[in-house]
């Protein structure tokens, strides 16, 4: 048999994964499978079949979309106004393109989210302790005061006094983020 | 801070420090691993980064951790994918310190392990940060613990993608929520033997945890490996995952003993057949493919557990295994190999190995 990859070199790989029922043959030669990551992939490949699986259940909740409320919004147009994600690249690729992405797509992820986690859609776990904010502020800040000292050598006054403006305005947001404590958005 | 990895001993070992400490469950239970996916609030998901975005990202979390002055505790370091050879890229994949998914040249991949080999981070796989961490035998709690630790570290230096309905944002809504994937890789030989995995498989899918072979034809695992997994990551608390998983792990482990003890109580021969058998291939073959090695490493290690072999230790397992996969082999014989003198070579390796043991 000759590998399904590359139909040159002899198949000596076969392997069946089954994901949960879910059968895929493979029939490659040593240097394709390598190559693939087939036999790498032990331990990585948490969603070897999921993509498509995700880019069906997509197509499904959009079909559902259109019967449910009968109105003639067109899914195939909606984006995600931060990253620019159309929901036809969603369903194809099943991955999402940035964290305002779960909103943006709100309405066809939430039944796509419940099938996956067996009905659940609340996370009951971890919170962040939200110290990064805090920290990433005071680095910006330092960098602005690296520029502000360049530019005042560099006699650049209109400029300093704009990066001087920004300062106070990061300061005043580190003076508040003390006061709030960790206070999430 | 630049640094040349080419000498790293994560090169040139055949195991991973940890992989030398006997664990919990050892003779069943491999090996534990638990991974959480997270992002950064701030940048796309990596299949959406161009390649300037993705190097951008990595040079974030290379500033925010390796400056002169920090000092992390775990003594991280930083390994630049595209700057490996291709053996060394292989290799790394070999130990599941890396994934495929991060070698895409335009992707900008790094990966940040300890010396021990036991944390390691991968910096733009499918999300920009997935944390790591194996322990050997049955220790998924100390994995989530230590996970949990470098989790901390790194959400003090990066605002993640977190939102409080759905949890920590990820690239896959598979993962969303805890974004937990926590695993064990079993040896299951007697389940095998006596029939029983397929059965023993089906009950876990539809416990919700997902089981696979290394690799292996129709539902067989080659070297009856199965990696045992949670299959849903939103809705229990990282904790609850855990404590399911080992639960029914814990149930697999004592099926598994039973099925062994009621082999040798009946079957002792036919046992013992079987094994000395296998030991003689590694120990006599002259070309072996990776499949026919793992069958006989199985057995080879079923019989140190069983007591059956005593002058060889259990590690016998991943050192055959590992010596046995292609970058390794290639590792070894210093050059690349085409498939057919891998298994000439494979078998050359296999018996250097089993021959320090006499
Ligand atoms: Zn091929
Ligand atoms: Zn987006």
């Amino acid at each position: 048999m000759l590998c399904q990859q590359c139909n040159k070199n002899n198949a000596s790989i076969h392997f069946t994964k089954i994901v949960n029922g879910e059968k895929n043959e493979y029939h490659l030669c040593e240097v394709c499978a390598e190559e693939n990551g087939a036999i790498l992939s032990f331990g990585f490949n948490d969603n070897f079949s999921v993509n498509n699986l995700l880019s069906g259940l997509l197509n499904i909740n959009q079909s559902q979309g259109y019967s449910q409320s009968n109105n003639k919004v067109n899914t195939f147009a909606i984006k995600c106004k931060k990253c620019g994600l159309a929901y036809t690249e969603l369903s194809k690729l099943g991955r999402l393109g940035c964290s305002d992405c779960y909103k943006a797509f709100d309405n066809y992820l939430q039944p796509l989210i419940r099938r996956l986690h067996s009905g659940n859609f609340q996370h009951t776990g971890k919170v962040p302790k939200r110290g990064g904010k805090h920290i990433s502020l005071s680095k910006k800040l330092n960098s602005l005061k690296q520029e502000l000292k360049v530019l005042i050598s560099n006699e650049d006054f209109e400029n300093a006094a704009i990066v001087r403006d920004k300062i106070k305005e990061l300061e005043n947001q580190v003076i508040n983020e003390g006061k709030d404590g960790n206070d999430y958005e | 801070m630049e640094m040349i990895m080419n000498n790293k001993s994560y090169f040139s070992n055949i195991l991973s420090p940890w992989m030398y400490e006997i664990g919990p469950e050892n003779e069943i239970i491999l090996s534990s691993r638990v991974r959480l996916a997270r992002n950064l609030d701030k940048y796309q998901f990596p299949s959406r980064c161009n390649e300037a975005t993705s190097k951008e990202i990595l040079e974030d979390i290379k500033s925010n951790l390796f400056f002169e002055g920090n000092e992390d505790i775990y003594g991280f370091d930083l390994i630049y994918i595209n700057e490996l050879e291709n053996i060394q890229k292989l290799v790394l994949m070999e130990k599941h310190l890396i994934s495929p998914n991060l070698l895409k040249e335009e992707n900008h991949g790094a990966c940040i392990i300890t010396a021990n080999e036991q944390i390691s981070i991968m910096v733009n796989e499918e999300d920009h940060i997935r944390i790591q961490c194996l322990f050997p035998g049955l220790q998924l709690k100390q994995a989530l613990e230590l996970a949990n630790k470098v989790d901390d570290y790194f959400e003090e230096k990066f605002d993640y993608a977190y939102s409080e309905d759905k949890g920590y944002l990820t690239s896959c809504p598979t993962n969303v929520g805890t974004g937990l994937r926590a695993s064990v890789m079993m040896h299951l030989p007697a389940l095998k033997m006596t029939n029983q995995i397929n059965n023993i498989v089906t009950a876990m899918n539809q416990l919700g945890l997902v089981v696979r072979g290394i690799y292996g034809e129709g539902s067989e695992a080659i070297g009856n490996i199965f990696q045992v997994s949670n299959q849903t990551t939103l809705g229990k608390s990282e904790n609850e995952i855990i404590d399911d998983l080992h639960g029914v792990i814990l149930q697999i482990v004592e099926q598994e003993k039973l099925a062994r003890k009621a082999i040798i109580a009946t079957n002792k021969n036919r046992l013992e057949d079987r094994i000395f058998r296998s030991f003689g291939i590694l120990k006599y073959s002259r070309i072996i493919s990776s499949n026919e090695a793992a069958e006989h490493i199985s057995n080879l290690r079923l019989g140190i557990d069983t007591g059956i072999i005593d002058s060889i230790p259990s590690t016998v397992l991943f050192e055959l295994l590992n010596l046995s996969l292609p970058g390794f082999l290639q590792m070894n014989s210093g050059r690349v190999l085409m498939p057919e003198e891998r298994d000439y070579f494979r078998a050359i390796l296999i018996r250097e190995k089993l021959n320090q043991f006499q």
